[in-house]
């Protein structure tokens, strides 16, 4: 449900070139393969997202540290980089992250009309 | 008087030629896979929202409605109203009725209106013309077998802004 709030309010409302979106499906619940992985990326067809199929868990503890997630999986997870960030050793720490239904600040969770705003804050003019 | 006479004819059938096509537009404009979602809560709660609208021989429209994210697949409508650009549907889940009104823009392509469920404060809806997923064409899917590859495409991406997102397909 998250990717496609996001693709309704980040991706159909700013269509700048400048911006990459990299939806990676996971093998979280029952019935997550990657042909589910598939028909979910199907719904969001754009030039600016790469869509990728993670066989295994491994992100969901590599982005824990950097949103501050002490316990659980990071999944559900929307994690924004400025333009000059370079991804070293670890998982940099990014510009802001918005998550659904993990033990993380309330006012971060997903509100896909703030999260515009902050990518727009963040694009050229 | 006869001339009047000769010409009435042809005056009623070229006013029913330009009439018939432009309701036929309206009508058909709705048939269809809608998919798209109810703003619950803008940008926040959005419960994704499929409509299938098909005309039957006699006229009447059908409709069947998936909310997929509440269990709700192939659901069947009461109630399908439809007059120019303007829909009204109404179906009854868990004992409450739930109308959505809406209007078709002029591209033929978008839905805009309202959801009412039961009593409740009407919330925004709005449903695009998409094909179902499994006609779609697939999108590229890249595997990745650690953080490695995604690495490799975010600082190559350097000089853009960067979302990532992790998600379950389901």
């Amino acid at each position: 449900m998250g990717s496609r709030v996001v693709a309704r309010h980040v991706l159909q409302k700013i269509d700048h070139e400048d911006l990459r979106v990299y939806m990676v499906w996971l093998p979280i619940l029952d019935g997550d393969d990657r042909e589910a992985a598939q028909r979910s990326a199907n719904r969001i067809a754009e030039p600016r997202v790469t869509h990728y199929w993670g066989s295994d868990l491994e992100l969901t503890e590599t982005f824990k540290a950097p949103i501050g997630l002490e316990e659980g999986k990071a999944w559900d997870i929307f994690v924004l980089y400025d333009d000059d960030t370079v991804w070293g050793g670890e998982v940099p720490r990014p510009s802001s992250f918005m998550h659904q239904r993990l033990p993380l600040p309330e006012e971060r969770t997903l509100d896909a009309r703030e999260l515009a705003r902050e990518v727009r804050s963040l694009l050229p003019e | 008087m006869q001339r009047i006479e000769r010409v009435f004819p042809v005056l009623f059938c070229l006013t029913l030629l330009l009439c018939v096509p432009s309701l036929c537009r309206a009508d058909d404009g709705f048939e269809g896979r809608w998919e798209g979602a109810i703003l619950f809560k803008e940008g926040q709660i959005e419960l994704d929202m499929v409509a299938r609208l098909q005309q039957q021989p006699g006229g009447d429209w059908k409709a069947v409605v998936d909310l997929p994210v509440v269990g709700v697949v192939d659901h069947s409508t009461e109630d399908v109203r439809i007059e120019e650009d303007q829909i009204v549907l109404r179906f009854t889940l868990q004992g409450a009725e739930q109308t959505l009104t809406g209007r078709l823009d002029e591209d033929g392509t978008v839905i805009e209106g309202t959801f009412q469920r039961g009593e409740q404060p009407p919330s925004p809806v709005y449903l695009e013309r998409r094909a179902a997923p499994e006609d779609r064409p697939d999108v590229e899917l890249l595997s990745l077998s650690g953080p490695v590859e995604l690495k490799e495409r975010f600082n190559r991406d350097l000089g853009n802004v960067r979302l990532v997102l992790l998600l379950a397909p389901t």
